[in-house]
């Protein structure tokens, strides 16, 4: 292949700016939207997200309110990076638990371990400890827990190294995939 | 003279239902400033639910800085927050199995008015304890140094009320 064919290819359509535009545009418009009107029943109380902004002094200088529970949606929502949000999580997770006396404890821990990650992972990105490679890690890791069966301890790993996190006892760059599982010597991807 | 005397004590008689209704009305403004915390054991936790008057909310709110309505969600936040900040468990404690507790974190979860009140919820996810711990609760008195604090917690062999004067 010739270089200038390589360098092309890598070249965005001007086409393909329009759709991106207009996402970007219906972004913007969704998060100015008034949050606490139209928030999810299935979601936690905005009220419990609210406390948590109003919590962190140095944040609310580099974000608003609106932006911070934008984000909160969408860490339960998914966004266009990561469609998997944490309902879609948590709804894969309750439908493998089998033990239908297991679900109501279930439920409530994921919905407090949720809770906490959206809390730190919706601030201004300079700021949140919680970055969006965490997310990905730990939706790869309830996954493979899933299939594995072995998700009480996955989590009980996850909100242990949130906890750390928080406290600035591990970096966001130390959680890997491998904390939680061994990495698959059959998967040619396996990191 | 006399008569007109009869008459005006008349006309008080007459008046004297509609004042009594005007100082009944006008009797809240003067209440006592107070929280109340209901404990509740629940199986897994503690609900912990503070209940004030909405005029000590309003000014816990001025006093945290919040110049917005009281119905905001901001200043919801802050009020949560102030009293986070003020009610406090004392220690580690022993569990009801007969290990230590060592978490004595509270979770704020959120507050919200209803009718004169405002309500602040929080929770201790904890084992059941033999015994409820200490409490730190200066809850208004940074905005009413008078304010009283009433503690009613309600768990197996935990029923207990305390009062802070």
């Amino acid at each position: 292949m010739a270089r200038s064919d390589v360098q092309s290819s890598r070249r965005y359509s001007p086409l393909l700016a329009i759709p991106m535009l207009f996402m970007l545009l219906s972004g913007c418009a969704s998060m100015n939207r008034d949050f606490s009107r139209d928030w999810p029943q299935e979601l936690p109380p905005s009220n419990y997200f609210v406390i948590s902004y109003e919590r962190d002094a140095l944040n609310q200088e580099y974000q608003a309110l609106h932006e911070y529970m934008y984000w909160v949606r969408k860490f339960y929502e998914g966004t266009a990076l990561y469609p998997r949000g944490w309902s879609d999580i948590t709804t894969e997770i309750l439908d493998a638990t089998e033990d239908p006396k297991a679900k109501p404890e279930m439920t409530e821990r994921l919905a407090i371990l949720g809770r906490d990650i959206a809390a730190e992972w919706s601030k201004d990105g300079g700021i949140s400890l919680v970055k969006n490679h965490n997310l990905a890690t730990w939706g790869i890791a309830a996954s493979r827990a899933v299939g594995e069966g072995n998700v009480e301890e996955t989590l009980d790993r996850i909100s242990d190294d949130l906890g750390k996190l928080l406290s600035r006892e591990l970096t966001a760059d130390a959680i890997t995939v491998d904390r939680y599982h061994a990495p698959d010597p059959e998967d040619p991807f396996a990191f | 003279m006399v008569a007109s005397a009869v008459h005006g004590f008349g006309r008080l008689r007459t008046l004297l239902p509609l004042l009594l209704v005007l100082f009944a009305v006008d009797s809240p403004a003067h209440r006592g400033h107070a929280v109340w915390t209901d404990i509740t054991w629940v199986g897994d936790r503690f609900e912990i639910v503070h209940r004030m008057h909405l005029a000590d909310a309003i000014a816990v709110n001025r006093f945290m800085g919040g110049r917005d309505a009281i119905e905001a969600p901001r200043s919801l936040a802050r009020v949560a927050l102030y009293v986070e900040e003020r009610f406090k468990l004392q220690g580690a404690n022993e569990a009801a199995d007969g290990d230590e507790i060592d978490e004595s974190r509270l979770d704020t979860i959120g507050a919200e008015i209803e009718d004169d009140f405002m309500f602040v919820y929080q929770e201790w996810v904890t084992r059941l304890p033999l015994r409820f711990p200490a409490l730190e609760n200066t809850v208004l008195l940074d905005v009413e140094p008078d304010a009283q604090a009433f503690v009613r917690i309600l768990g197996p062999e935990l029923d207990e009320e305390r009062e802070r004067r």
